[in-house]
């Protein structure tokens, strides 16, 4: 591993390799940290903001123990990033997502990211949540950054499989039931939605002062699909078979998903959400970027 | 419609397969999954619809394939109706005649020259078959039309005369039979004949057609043919060490000729012919150091005339006189010296008789001789009958006679028959005539003669159940009967050969019942060794169990069972029967009256013609405009189309294929 480039790390083939999720979380983001401090631009790291004096209730793991022995009083060290939100990730689990032609499908990318996400967030302390949402709700660990959180979203998350159709409006009513404190919510799906679906079902959140994020996570093949010749395509989630010619692929199919992306992207700008289209063959240092980006900007 | 093989419809339930096929195919297109259909468009669907409709194309094709398959080998036929001429539909029997005259100099050739122009003339909606005659009439095509011609030439091509005789009223009387004709059809049969003058019936009047059928006589003899023929060979009745053969045919055919012996195999001597000599004549071969045992012996006639096929004549010579022994009560006795006498006065087979007393019957070794005959079967008790017995079990044959001593028994030795009680027996005392006989036994060759014997007194018996009787009294008493205990023969005769109980000796008919019975008894009768092609031939003198028969090319020609040792040769030579560990031979000849070439005269030709109905007189009338229903196979075409859609479906599929075989770029 010490061998290959930090950023190396960070491609989905090698990502794919890793034997756990662990071991991926951790993989990219110390590769992507490391990226980081070559560069002068981005001075954010775990940055330290003050000391506090130690006080019942808090976690004794901070206490720094060598102004202990310098000074023989217990203080705690406190990073800018503590004075941040907690982390909920909504995770697409429908059967789209399950779609991929290259050596990682859009599901197991998205799992990569969500990884990534919760071990950079408890590596700040962060309360981390994961939620796995269909057409309800999947599976759900409510946001905790006490020590095996991120076994324990790492474990979800690896026992996850493609599911059924999306519904977008039933799975955020359930997601909003369980943020009730205001925090940040990564959302990572393909967004195979009505436009009109993802605004009733960000817009409250938004309106309740959640952070939104959302990372949209697609196929190469499903931005520019190419065939020489007539094809009969099967929708995943709805079963319906359709033949299409690879002029219609090559023009209108192309000219409907952008407008689709706009109008994403329009929703997502209109309730103040970041938007990040992920593709599936790209390094995850993009995605993780944007977060800490955003969160930086969501934590001042 | 009608169907050859009608149960092939039964293959029709294939055409589920290729829907099946094509359902399944439907279900199983190959297809790829895609994330979303929500940007595709829903016009595709229509195009998706369209492609289904090319399968439908491609399976209607299958379909049919299979259809045209089934029908086709169902083997469908189309009545069609042919219409007839003003005279109506016509049978045409073309009979051609295949007997061994039919060989001799461009006959064969001009039949077939005849049977085809008969063939080529056949139009509208007659019909024509093919028949062959010698000894039998044989259908080689059953009827058709003109069109298929072919089948009748292509059974006629293969077609070649045989050896056999032809006889012209045995045919005539046959043809209507095996002629199947239609309602208001016509029966012409052409008779494709060298209308030997030999080959007709003895009575003319077999020659008579059928009622509505008509003859017609093609005379395919040559000009003028000249035939020599071996008619006979036959051993010196004077000198057993030499053989006369006989010849016989046409004084022309003699000038230039030899008769040529051979014994064995080897030519012993070649004598050439004096031309102009009367015919028949006879030749006279001394046979030098011919050994015991049988030999085959060919006379033949060197070179060839006009008919060689009767050039040949072949005889098997038996040098071996078989023992009789005599069992009697006195050698000077009555019964005793009829018999020596009767033995002894037969040229062939020539017996070597002995006399002996019933007590030498256990010191004999009765397996040296051929049969045994007692004259009183009463005269056997104890020892001898036992010794009889066991000869006779072992495979010998016995001639027992039943007279005063036997008449004192309540059972016949070595027969076990019983003597009869009742009416049955009080009239063995009065004198009695012949009544019901067996003429199929060798043995009763003369029926006539054998009742005017009288018989004053017999003995009463009751065969054994086994027993098959040959002979009875008027009065159902049974006068002689056939044993075979074990593998041997067994003739019993319920009366004595002396001249007290009947004046059977003093009958010409005596010498050849003594001869007939000893020979059939020893299983050494000349005329069983010889043959005529074409005539039934049985072997039942020769050997008691079944046997391989071989013609003289040496193919196996027949199988012979237990029960029937019935065959027809068909060739000429020296016919071999293999079994039982040893062989015999047959000697085979042509019938000689096909080596008379002599043609029937033009009298004789008009008489037989002028036996059959006046043309106009046919017994239907047929309308004008009838016709026959003709079935004409279909299978031909539909097995065509079936080859063009077999051809044409891979294209089609592959058609299909070129939308299918999406790849990914």
């Amino acid at each position: 591993m010490s061998a290959a480039p930090a950023t190396s790390l960070l491609r989905p083939e090698v990502l794919a390799s890793l034997s756990s999720l662990e071991l991926v979380a951790r993989s990219a983001v110390e590769g992507f940290f490391q990226g980081l401090h070559r560069s002068p631009r981005f001075g954010f790291s775990q940055e330290f903001a003050e000391y506090k004096a130690y006080a019942e209730g808090d976690d004794p793991r901070f206490i720094d123990w060598n102004v202990f022995a310098r000074t023989e009083r217990t203080y705690i060290k406190r990073y800018l990033g503590d004075t941040n939100t907690r982390l909920m990730i909504a995770l697409d689990v429908s059967a789209s997502m399950g779609y991929g032609n290259g050596a990682v499908n859009k599901l197991r990318y998205a799992k990569f990211l969500a990884a990534a996400l919760a071990y950079m967030a408890l590596q700040q302390h962060d309360p981390t949540g994961l939620i796995a949402f269909d057409s309800k709700i999947r599976s759900y660990r409510p946001p905790s950054s006490r020590t095996g959180s991120l076994s324990a979203i790492l474990h979800s998350l690896d026992s996850l499989e493609a599911g059924s159709q999306t519904n977008l409006d039933e799975s955020f009513r359930q997601l909003r039931e369980h943020c009730q404190r205001r925090g940040l919510v990564a959302v990572i799906s393909d967004l195979y939605c009505d436009p009109e679906a993802l605004t009733r079902a960000v817009q409250p959140l938004a309106w309740r002062g959640h952070d939104i994020m959302i990372f949209q996570v697609l196929d190469r093949s499903e931005l520019a699909p190419h065939w020489e010749e007539s094809v009969l395509l099967e929708d995943v989630e709805s079963g319906q078979q359709i033949e299409v010619s690879p002029d219609y692929l090559r023009t209108t199919y192309r000219q409907r998903f952008e407008a689709h992306l706009a109008r994403i992207r329009e929703v997502a700008a209109r309730h103040r959400a970041d938007h990040a289209m992920l593709v599936t063959d790209e390094p995850l240092d993009r995605a993780l970027r944007e977060y800490l980006m955003f969160r930086h900007g969501a934590g001042r | 419609m009608s169907w050859l093989a009608p149960w092939f419809l039964a293959g029709l339930a294939g055409i589920a397969l290729p829907i099946w096929l094509h359902r399944f195919a439907r279900k199983t297109d190959q297809k790829h999954q895609f994330a979303s259909s929500m940007f595709l468009e829903a016009s595709e669907i229509r195009r998706n619809r369209r492609r289904e409709i090319r399968y439908w194309l491609l399976l209607a094709a299958r379909v049919l394939l299979v259809l045209l398959l089934g029908l086709a080998f169902a083997g469908p036929q189309l009545r069609s109706r042919v219409l007839a001429g003003p005279q109506g539909a016509t049978l045409h029997a073309i009979v051609l005649d295949t007997s061994m005259s039919m060989h001799q100099d461009g006959a064969w050739q001009r039949a077939r020259e005849q049977a085809n122009a008969l063939i080529g003339a056949l139009k509208g909606a007659d019909r024509a078959m093919l028949l062959a005659a010698d000894y039998r009439l044989r259908v080689l095509q059953e009827p058709v039309f003109a069109g298929d011609a072919g089948q009748l030439r292509a059974a006629l091509q293969t077609l070649e005369p045989g050896y056999a005789r032809l006889d012209d009223g045995a045919m005539v009387a046959g043809t209507a039979a095996r002629c199947p004709t239609a309602p208001g059809e016509h029966l012409v049969v052409h008779f494709i004949t060298d209308l030997q003058q030999s080959a007709s019936p003895l009575r003319f009047a077999d020659l008579a057609p059928p009622p509505g059928v008509r003859f017609e006589l093609v005379d395919v003899a040559p000009p003028k043919a000249a035939n020599l023929h071996v008619s006979g060979v036959r051993e010196d009745a004077r000198d057993p060490g030499a053989v006369r053969i006989s010849v016989d045919g046409d004084a022309a055919a003699l000038a230039k000729r030899e008769l040529v012996l051979e014994v064995n195999g080897k030519q012993v001597e070649r004598r050439p012919l004096k031309a102009g000599q009367p015919l028949p004549l006879e030749e006279r071969f001394v046979l030098n150091d011919l050994g015991p045992g049988e030999h085959r012996l060919t006379a033949r006639l060197e070179p060839a005339d006009d008919l060689p096929e009767d050039d040949a004549y072949y005889a098997l010579l038996r040098h071996v006189e078989p023992k009789v022994l005599v069992i009697a009560a006195s050698n000077d006795g009555d019964d005793a010296q009829y018999l020596r006498a009767a033995l002894g006065a037969l040229p062939q087979p020539h017996f070597s008789v002995e006399t002996a007393q019933p007590g030498e019957l256990a010191k004999r070794q009765l397996g040296d001789f051929a049969a045994v005959i007692v004259s009183d079967a009463g005269l056997l008790s104890g020892t001898p009958a036992d010794a009889l017995a066991k000869y006779v079990q072992g495979g010998g044959a016995a001639l027992l006679t039943l007279g005063a001593r036997a008449a004192q028994l309540d059972t016949i030795p070595v027969s076990g028959a019983k003597r009869a009680r009742g009416d049955a027996r009080q009239q063995a005392d009065q004198p009695a005539r012949v009544g019901e006989m067996e003429l199929s036994h060798p043995v009763l060759r003369e029926p006539g003669t054998w009742r005017q014997v009288r018989f004053l007194k017999h003995v009463a018996t009751v065969p054994p159940a086994q027993a098959h009787v040959l002979m009875r009294f008027t009065n159902g008493t049974p006068l002689m009967w056939e044993q075979a205990p074990g593998q041997g023969r067994l003739l019993v005769f319920a009366s004595p050969l002396d001249r007290e109980w009947n004046d059977l000796a003093i009958h010409p008919l005596f010498v050849r019942f003594v001869s007939e019975a000893t020979a059939w008894l020893a299983g050494t009768r000349v005329t069983a060794a010889s043959g005529t092609v074409g005539a039934m031939l049985d072997a039942s003198n020769l050997r008691h169990g079944g046997a391989q028969v071989f013609d003289p090319r040496g193919q196996r020609a027949s199988m012979l069972g237990d029960g029937d040792l019935r065959w027809v040769p068909e060739l000429p030579g020296f016919y071999e029967l293999r079994g039982g560990g040893h062989s015999d031979f047959v000697a085979v000849n042509p019938d000689p009256r096909e080596s008379r070439l002599a043609p029937l005269d033009q009298q004789a030709r008009d008489r037989w013609l002028a036996l059959q109905p006046q043309p106009g007189a046919a017994p239907v009338a047929v309308a004008a405009d009838s016709g026959s229903e003709r079935l004409v196979p279909v299978w031909f075409w539909l097995l065509l189309a079936a080859a063009a859609l077999a051809f044409l479906e891979p294209l089609v599929a592959n058609y299909h294929l070129n939308i299918r075989r999406e790849q990914r770029a």
